[in-house]
């Protein structure tokens, strides 16, 4: 199994360290842009100005709070963060078996003295050690940004991982998505697809709750609905959000590991 | 030649209107090479998957080394080596890397000596090994999925297509090793639709035809039991009907005419006595015309079915 886990993570390495560097550039030129729009209040002023759908959009509906950490937890909500992040899950998601299949490596290695689920758990191991990674190094950017400029004195370093780990779960509940229709499927696109649909639809459904009453309800179905930066650094770890996204990480994962363990795997 | 490595009993399988398997039987002695041949689509890779445990039977029973494959996948795929039909490995791997981590999940070390006695045997080089796969040829990438089934000495080779892609000389190596394999008391599953292959290196074989078997046996009793291949060439025109008993004209083109013939040889040659031949050729037909005669010009399984037991 640990050989499973040591390979799997070679495989996720180039994708993970290039993801890694773009979001440590990223974050640390989001805190580098914080002064030059003349502080906390050229931002919230900036921000009043911005259309409503804008600001749901970052949810920065409330402002950007009363100091420099609100303004650097938006960037974990942006949506080049998000995207970039859940395109690694994904990719990882759909390699752990559907693209595996897809291309009849999968029958070599599965006909070694494996279980199957232990396989698929070891990839998954390997995606969560991957992304918990590439999110330590994203969040590197932001402090070291902060220590740069001289705001990292009104930063807790606490608030950095409290960021990081809600970051982590969000990124662990669409890589569980993603191991789901991996698992389920023989075609390496549908298993990218799936879970790239999962991830769009689910943040829509979110910002269309912020935006309209009627849709409020339907937010809570979304998970990144439970996935509040802003909050974050404002009033800590919320013990719901953290327990949906840990309880949709879980599911879906374990859901994975059930269905590849019964499923033909015919390519 | 003991007991049996895979026993196959009445196994069905179903991919939504396609019945992939239908009462599959089939029984492999131990310690044989054992060939399994059939036409594209006549069930070989969905009972080699059966066999393998990719695959659950949606009914029957499934033996391989006295276990389910199924339900006992990981102890079956310690004591087997599986060859399939399209050697394809993971991203990055070099094939060096691939067999030490293939051989790391056997709970080997990562080079045993099986794999470099193997590695000699197959030709593969220290050079071509420290390539990416991904680069490989697919004769390359075929020794390598070779090697990979064989290292960890299995008791039972389960093979798909194992000589495709390779060279002559290639396969004779393959077929020295597969044989020595058999003298170490390993049993090798050999599928095919290489008919001379399955004919120089096996013993036995089961030609499998609409998800069935339909005829089992000694390569050289099925040979014997298989109608002869009679062609005489004629000094002058030859009759419309050739009148030699129990025969079926297969062919014709100017003096020469070719028969497939199910009488006694005596009988034979008193039909030829009454003809004016200049010359003739009476043979045992090789796997390849035994194969056309059961699957080829679209025989009706029921006709395939009354061949098996004959």
């Amino acid at each position: 199994m640990l050989s499973v886990l040591v390979q799997a993570l070679r495989e996720n390495r180039t994708g993970a360290m290039a993801v890694a560097l773009a979001l440590f550039g990223f974050n640390l030129l989001i805190v580098y842009t914080f002064s030059s729009f003349g502080g906390l209040s050229g931002l919230n002023q900036m921000l009043e100005l911005l259309p409503a759908a804008m600001r749901a959009f970052l949810k920065a509906q409330g402002g950007f709070a009363t100091d420099a950490a609100g303004y650097m937890a938006t960037q974990y909500r942006h949506p080049i963060f998000l995207v970039a992040t859940a395109g690694l899950a994904i990719a990882a998601g759909a390699g752990m078996a559907a693209k595996e299949i897809e291309r009849g490596s999968a029958l070599l290695v599965l006909s070694a003295p494996i279980a199957r689920w232990r396989y698929l758990a070891a990839r998954m191991g390997a995606t969560a050690i991957s992304l918990a990674g590439v999110l330590a190094v994203a969040v590197a950017g932001t402090w070291l940004g902060a220590a740069l400029t001289g705001t990292v004195g009104e930063l807790s370093h606490v608030v950095f991982l409290k960021i990081w780990l809600m970051a982590w779960l969000i990124t662990l509940s669409v890589a569980g998505v993603a191991a789901l229709a991996s698992a389920r499927g023989s075609d390496g696109g549908q298993a990218i697809a799936i879970p790239a649909g999962f991830a769009v639809a689910s943040f829509f459904l979110d910002f269309l709750a912020a935006l309209w009453s009627t849709a409020e309800p339907f937010g809570l179905l979304s998970v990144y609905h439970y996935y509040d930066p802003l909050s974050v650094v404002q009033a800590g770890v919320s013990l719901r959000d953290a327990g949906v996204l840990t309880g949709v990480a879980l599911v879906t994962h374990l859901a994975a590991l059930a269905l590849f363990q019964r499923r033909d795997i015919r390519r | 030649m003991s007991e049996a490595a895979i026993t196959l009993e009445g196994v069905r399988k179903r991919f939504g209107p396609v019945q992939a398997l239908d009462g599959m039987d089939l029984s492999v002695p131990s310690g044989s090479i054992f060939g399994f041949l059939g036409p594209n689509g006549a069930g070989k890779t969905t009972s080699i998957r059966v066999l393998t445990g990719f695959i659950r039977a949606g009914e029957g029973q499934v033996r391989v080394l006295g276990l389910d494959p199924w339900r006992q996948a990981v102890d079956v795929h310690q004591r087997t080596g599986f060859l399939p039909d399209a050697v394809a490995f993971g991203s990055g791997f070099t094939g060096q890397e691939f067999l030490d981590y293939t051989a790391r999940l056997h709970g080997l070390s990562a080079r045993p000596a099986r794999q470099r006695e193997l590695l000699e045997r197959l030709e593969l080089s220290g050079e071509a090994l420290g390539r990416k796969v991904k680069y490989y040829s697919s004769g390359m990438a075929k020794k390598v999925g070779l090697v990979r089934a064989m290292q960890h000495a299995p008791e039972l080779l389960i093979m798909d297509e194992p000589t495709e892609a390779l060279d002559p000389l290639m396969r004779q190596a393959l077929f020295a090793i597969l044989r020595e394999e058999r003298e170490r008391g390993a049993t090798v599953f050999f599928s095919s639709h290489v008919l001379s292959d399955v004919e120089e290196v096996c013993e036995e074989v089961a030609l499998v035809r609409a998800g069935r078997v339909i005829r089992t046996g000694g390569v050289e009793a099925l040979r014997a039991a298989a109608p002869r291949v009679l062609t005489v060439r004629l000094r002058g025109e030859p009759p419309a009907v050739m009148g030699v008993p129990g025969a079926e004209e297969v062919g014709r083109e100017g003096p020469l005419v070719r028969l497939r013939v199910t009488a006694e040889a005596a009988e034979v040659a008193r039909a030829l006595a009454a003809l004016d031949i200049e010359d003739f050729t009476y043979e045992r037909p090789d796997l390849e015309e035994l194969f056309l005669t059961m699957y080829g010009d679209g025989a009706a399984p029921e006709r395939a079915a009354e061949v098996a037991g004959a």
